[in-house]
């Protein structure tokens, strides 16, 4: 890091710090994680205009386009095949850990889930399991346990 | 001293005596404002390898920033 660049001013405040190597991979896998998502939401826009929202056009289950769905699942995919070695490159010792809880959290919750609704909908109690939902579920734990842990 | 499961440290204090921000301590480290503040309140104890880095940048042997409360163990 080239520390000799910082100029120092008062009360440990300084001017013009050079973004770190580390700082810079982290915004670049962000960015990227971001224009993935972004791409797969205005594309499924165009292709279900009559869907009322972009969430609902996943979590709703309304039917999608045979081209829509194989793009869509192969930027999924090839995005966080590329995106994750960026992102987990990036992170510092401490963000490692709140992901290392928020994961783990994320699979409790899903844990819990998962089978409580497969038995009670095998007894007609409840809809068909919505993998989806599970997903969407456990993606909240694991954001809400992330922020804790990174931020609190 | 800040007291963290057990684990004391004086990362506040040393970094107070060399004027840094806890961003520019968190820059000279290579790792987030948030991680440095975390060790600073007691919230999070850093992994050896980055205990050895502070340890480095402040010229001091690592017991001497972090104290685990053990008698004994502080070297003063």
């Amino acid at each position: 890091m080239a520390l000799k660049d910082q100029t120092m001013t008062d009360a440990g405040k300084t001017t013009k710090r050079p973004m770190s190597l580390r700082r810079k991979r982290y915004l670049i896998a962000v960015g990227f994680s971001v224009a993935i998502g972004g791409i797969i939401g205005i594309w499924s826009r165009t292709v279900s205009p009559d869907v009322p929202d972009t969430a609902f056009l996943f979590l709703g289950n309304p039917a999608l386009t045979a081209s829509f769905a194989i793009g869509a699942s192969l930027l999924w995919a090839i995005g966080l095949a590329i995106g994750i070695p960026l992102f987990h490159r990036a992170v510092d010792d401490h963000e490692e850990r709140a992901l290392l809880w928020s994961g783990l959290a994320a699979w409790y919750g899903f844990a819990f889930a998962a089978p409580v609704w497969w038995l009670l909908h095998r007894a007609d109690l409840v809809p068909p399991v919505d993998a989806m939902l599970l997903f969407a579920g456990s993606t909240i734990v694991n954001v809400i346990v992330w922020l804790w842990f990174k931020f609190r | 001293m800040t007291k963290a499961h057990g684990m004391n440290n004086q990362l506040k204090v040393l970094r107070a005596m060399r004027n840094w921000s806890q961003a520019e301590l968190a820059d000279r480290l290579d790792v987030s404002r948030q991680a440095v503040n975390a060790i600073e309140t007691g919230k999070y104890d850093p992994s050896l390898p980055l205990a050895f880095k502070l340890a480095r940048l402040f010229e001091m042997p690592i017991e001497e920033i972090f104290d685990d409360g053990f008698e004994g163990s502080n070297h003063d």
